[in-house]
């Protein structure tokens, strides 16, 4: 109790060896589940994470129904092998929120009065967790709802920026979400130029924040190039399922 | 020929958010967002520009009905004054008794259930669509009805005019080699009136090779020459 853990090198890079501004190592895929309308995979360190899409199909019970749009239902859900101890399968508050929230970023990017009377379901399942789930699962999100056809208004990638020791850095990973004074996850939508997502927990100055979101953006960018080059990879011709 | 040159033959694909054109040379078309001055894409697709308008044809879409299109169904239950039918679509369909081509049916006397079974697969048209109710199925119309034997295939029904091809070629072309009928809905679904295994795959085959490459050029050659086992 009370060992006071470090979360720079001595040359100045973080625990894992990146600058401050750098990402993790990213790997995305798209089209990984035969059985959903839309999927997509993705590695963001050591962050594994799946989502799939079914849908849009007729809202039931009718009642939920919008005469005008269509409904958005997303699950966030963490396996119980996600963490270094079993984590609980049944859905935590934590999980409640956050499919609550990732429900709300999304639902700017469908078009959903094309589909009215329906509902879109999104899952996003963590299989391993190492901070910024939520950001990796809503860039994966995005990506299995443009394999599933649905229409969006542009492809949104989020990354989160945060404070640790005074300096602002980007794409926290578990230690920093943890021993860091400040976390603020982002989801950026480069087209319509606007952010989908923005939370924050942790204190810091006016300027830090702006320096935080101009990072968050031009990491965004290189994730939304990312996510481009995944989704067109999925529908060229050389790609054979196997 | 080579894999990479097939790959330079292909259409251009965009995704979502990816800016397709402006409005100084088109008129932004189906699948597009027009954003100030700019158009960019909504779905994943291939950019078709006829005359001044710019569509994106999406790869993978949903059926959207429209009066007139020939669907085929397959009937979800019996409801008070008809059947919900399910057209591979967001949307359930309503067929009414009033459009089933029987002439007498008394709700008192018959029981609708058992005049068309639910899993029953029939080919209709669509008789009204909006957005505001549910699309209205007729079968009342020459070759319209319930289908009592073939077999059922999918597709993506934005590929179905690709299927289908220019004035019907590419349907033609497989017809020709197969030796068997086929009826093509605009909601994706597809009846192989036949009921042999072999020419079943080899429709399987070419539906599978139309969903993949129907960006690419030169789909119709290689159609042909995958039903007659000719190295393209």
């Amino acid at each position: 109790m009370g060992e006071k853990i470090s979360l720079f090198k001595e040359d100045g890079r973080r625990t894992d060896g990146r600058a401050l501004d750098e990402l993790r190592p990213i790997k995305i895929k798209v089209g990984v589940l035969s059985n959903a309308q839309g999927s997509a995979y993705i590695e963001q360190g050591k962050n594994k994470i799946l989502a799939a899409v079914y849908g849009p199909k007729e809202a039931l019970p009718k009642h939920i129904s919008l005469p005008d749009r269509c409904i958005l239902r997303c699950r966030y859900h963490m396996a119980p092998f996600s963490t270094p101890e079993r984590k609980n399968p049944a859905p935590s508050r934590r999980e409640i929120e956050l499919s609550m929230i990732l429900r709300n970023a999304l639902e700017s990017l469908v078009m959903t009065s094309l589909f009215p009377r329906t509902v879109i379901d999104i899952f996003i399942e963590v299989l391993q967790a190492d901070g910024g789930t939520r950001c990796a699962g809503l860039t994966a999100a995005v990506l299995a709802l443009a394999d599933a056809g649905i229409p969006l208004k542009g492809l949104a990638a989020a990354c989160a920026v945060g404070k640790a020791e005074g300096k602002v850095i980007v794409d926290l990973n578990d230690l920093e979400d943890k021993y860091g004074e400040a976390d603020m996850p982002i989801a950026y939508n480069p087209t319509l130029d606007g952010i989908t997502l923005l939370q924050m927990d942790g204190i810091m100055s006016k300027e830090e924040i702006e320096q935080a979101l101009s990072l968050a953006i031009t990491a965004t960018q290189k994730i939304h190039k990312m996510q481009v080059d995944a989704l067109k990879e999925r529908f060229s011709f050389s790609r054979r399922e196997v | 020929m080579s894999q990479g040159n097939e790959q330079q033959r292909q259409r251009p694909i965009v995704v979502p958010g990816e800016p397709v054109g402006d409005s100084k040379f088109y008129i932004p078309g189906m699948n597009t967002l027009k954003i100030s001055d700019r158009f960019f894409a909504t779905t994943v697709g291939i950019i078709r520009v006829d005359g001044k308008r710019l569509d994106v044809i999406s790869l993978k879409s949903f059926y959207q009905p429209r009066i007139g299109d020939l669907v085929i169904g397959i009937v979800k239950e019996p409801s008070i004054a008809g059947w919900t039918v399910d057209i591979n679509s967001p949307f359930l369909a309503f067929l009414p008794l009033s459009e089933y081509p029987e002439k007498r049916i008394r709700l008192s006397r018959d029981n609708i259930g058992r005049i068309l079974e639910s899993g029953a697969v029939i080919t209709g048209f669509i008789k009204d669509a909006s957005i505001f109710s549910s699309p209205v199925i007729t079968l009342k119309g020459k070759g319209l009805g319930v289908v009592s034997s073939g077999t059922l295939l999918n597709i993506t029904a934005s590929k179905v005019p690709r299927l289908i091809g220019k004035k019907g070629s590419m349907l033609s072309v497989i017809e020709r080699a197969t030796g068997v009928r086929l009826t093509v809905g605009q909601n994706g679904r597809i009846i192989v009136h036949s009921e042999d295994s072999n020419i079943i795959a080899k429709i399987r085959n070419v539906i599978e090779m139309v969903e993949r490459e129907s960006h690419i050029y030169g789909l119709t050659e290689r159609v042909e020459a995958l039903l007659l086992g000719r190295k393209s």
